[in-house]
């Protein structure tokens, strides 16, 4: 019986920090919304005809915490080869 | 490069060292004073934003030899006052066929699928349409928006806004999206918008998502649109939730002190007007604007990606009713948007006296206690002001019933909130008084500016749909 209470007790709070941290998350999300950049075509070396040839020189999608090996395999460039400090 | 941004840095470091003085973080300073804070503001902004918008453009070479590209951070925040979208620009001088990389950066610690909302935008000559694909070139959900007639005075840019899906923006990363124009658009789903001259008054207005459905009834008494029900699609219950436009009216009070002369009355549209709005639904996002008067804009607004909610984001901007206010004020008004939730033995709950009223601290959300005599002044007015309690991101009016949920409120800037009534939330977000209240600014709060700010609602189920979500 002891361990049933503390078992409920634990999902209750389990619950309500789960319930803390999603309001967080939302406030958060509203006060950061995504960053948008825009990359000045005129600018460019040459125009963007094909949304490939910006994929094929740059890095067109990066995330930091599944590592680079999983985040360019879509990509024709190697891992030690991106200017991006690890 | 690196000297500059530093020294760009230490400009932001600088100014929001001076944001901390007391008297930026309430508005207690004289005019010019806080002119003074705002525009120290958007310079730090504009330089933190060029800072990382120059580092973004290192970070996107694949090596040293690639030619680092010209990068220009966007900033729609209410602190840009300029009106001014250099999209718009670049969209006209692009040769046609061109497509423009977007790099959508994500600053939280946690993945993200957002919808994406690009402000004044304008197709080419000859082109009506945008086009958003992803980085492997699927096409991925848009929709371009009017933004429709601007009261006087509105300070927004002209042409139109665009609107897309990005998803799975990875924490502290990004995903690029590249817009282009072209000439026919087989897959872009088209928007349909309606408007005051076309339609009836009488015909009820429903956004609807697979998260709520909302409607909006037209009201004779204020001569507009009012929020009068909300239907969780996901329980079924039917929420009869009331949003009123009202304002207080300035008892002598001013930067410091907040005194009412009685209690909130509606804003009323000015008689023998027509009421002009627009109804825009689309792909991504349904809108209703109504423009009140020459002064007044509302605009409610829900995203439709609502089944993409149900996908573990919690914080999936499908979730919430998204209201814009554009208002400028009359002397000595207060304005407020009070939520009543009318008592029910179906959803809310059946208590007349119900609806815990919280709001938060910055740290924590606090129980605030509704009718509260301070210093044992009974006057209607210092009852009214002492149930007003400061929030910074965010305030709920919680069911006294355990199934019967909450009414969640956010925000990206301080505000008071109260909940004057029972099951009842307030938030006063905008104050003009003629009087100085004489506590030091030597200086009325007249605020005459038109003020530009969202607001986000959702109506989350504590023992619900909201506990299943949280665990899934």
């Amino acid at each position: 019986m002891f361990f049933y209470f503390v078992l409920v007790l634990r999902i209750l709070l389990d619950d309500i920090e789960k319930a803390e941290a999603h309001r967080v998350a939302q406030s958060l999300s509203f006060e950061y919304p995504l960053q948008v950049f825009y990359v000045d075509t005129s600018k460019y070396v040459s125009p963007l005809v094909d949304y490939t040839d910006w994929t094929d020189d740059y890095v067109a999608s990066y995330n930091p915490l599944s590592g680079s090996a999983h985040s360019f395999f879509r990509f024709s460039c190697s891992n030690s080869s991106l200017n991006i400090p690890l | 490069m690196q000297l500059v941004w530093y020294m760009d840095n230490f400009l932001i470091f600088i100014i929001e060292s001076v944001m901390e003085h007391h008297d930026a973080i309430t508005g207690t300073a004289k005019d010019f004073v806080n002119a003074d804070y705002f525009q120290r503001l958007q310079e730090g902004t504009q330089a933190a934003l060029q800072t990382a918008s120059q580092a973004l453009a290192f970070l996107v070479r694949i090596n040293e030899n690639k030619k680092t590209p010209t990068m220009v951070g966007l900033d729609f925040s209410p602190l840009n006052q300029t009106g001014f979208s250099p999209i718009q620009s670049l969209f006209k001088a692009s040769p046609e066929d061109q497509y423009v990389p977007m790099i959508i950066y994500n600053s939280l610690a946690w993945e993200r699928s957002e919808i994406v909302r690009i402000e004044g935008v304008e197709p080419p000559t000859n082109r009506t349409v945008f086009l958003v694909l992803d980085e492997l070139g699927n096409t991925v959900p848009s929709q371009l928006l009017p933004r429709g007639r601007q009261p006087t005075g509105g300070g927004l840019a002209p042409g139109y806004d665009l609107y897309f899906e990005a998803q799975n923006i990875p924490p502290l990363g990004w995903n690029t999206y590249f817009i282009t124009t072209p000439a026919s658009s087989p897959s872009a789903s088209p928007t349909t918008t309606k408007t005051s001259a076309a339609n009836s008054l009488n015909e009820p207005v429903i956004l609807q998502n697979g998260v709520y459905s909302m409607t909006l009834l037209w009201n004779e008494a204020v001569g507009y649109y009012k929020l009068s029900s909300v239907v969780n699609m996901l329980t079924g219950k039917t929420y009869n939730v009331t949003a009123r436009l009202m304002e207080y009216v300035a008892y002598m009070d001013g930067a410091y002190i907040l005194s009412t002369r009685q209690q909130a009355v509606e804003v009323v549209a000015p008689t023998g007007s027509t009421l002009q709005w627009q109804l825009s639904q689309g792909a991504v996002v349904q809108q209703f604007t109504q423009f009140i008067s020459d002064n007044i804009t509302q605009t409610f607004r829900l995203y439709n990606a609502g089944d993409v909610a149900l996908n573990g984001s919690s914080d999936f901007v499908g979730r919430f009713l998204e209201i814009f206010h554009s208002a400028a004020l009359a002397e000595n008004r207060e304005m407020i948007l009070r939520f009543d939730v009318t008592p029910d033995s179906t959803a809310w709950g059946a208590d007349l006296t119900g609806g815990v009223f919280f709001s938060d601290n910055g740290v924590e959300l606090l129980h605030r206690p509704r009718d509260i005599i301070r210093f044992g002044d009974t006057s209607e007015r210092n009852i009214i002001a002492g149930g007003y309690y400061p929030v910074q991101a965010t305030a709920l009016l919680r069911s006294n019933v355990t199934t019967g949920g909450e009414l969640v409120f956010l925000t990206r800037q301080s505000v008071g909130a109260s909940s004057q009534l029972n099951n009842s939330i307030e938030v006063l977000f905008h104050r003009r008084t003629s009087y100085d209240d004489g506590r030091g600014v030597g200086e009325a709060l007249n605020d005459t500016s038109r003020l530009n700010i969202p607001f986000r609602y959702s109506f989350l189920f504590l023992f619900g749909v909201f506990l299943f979500c949280s665990c899934s």
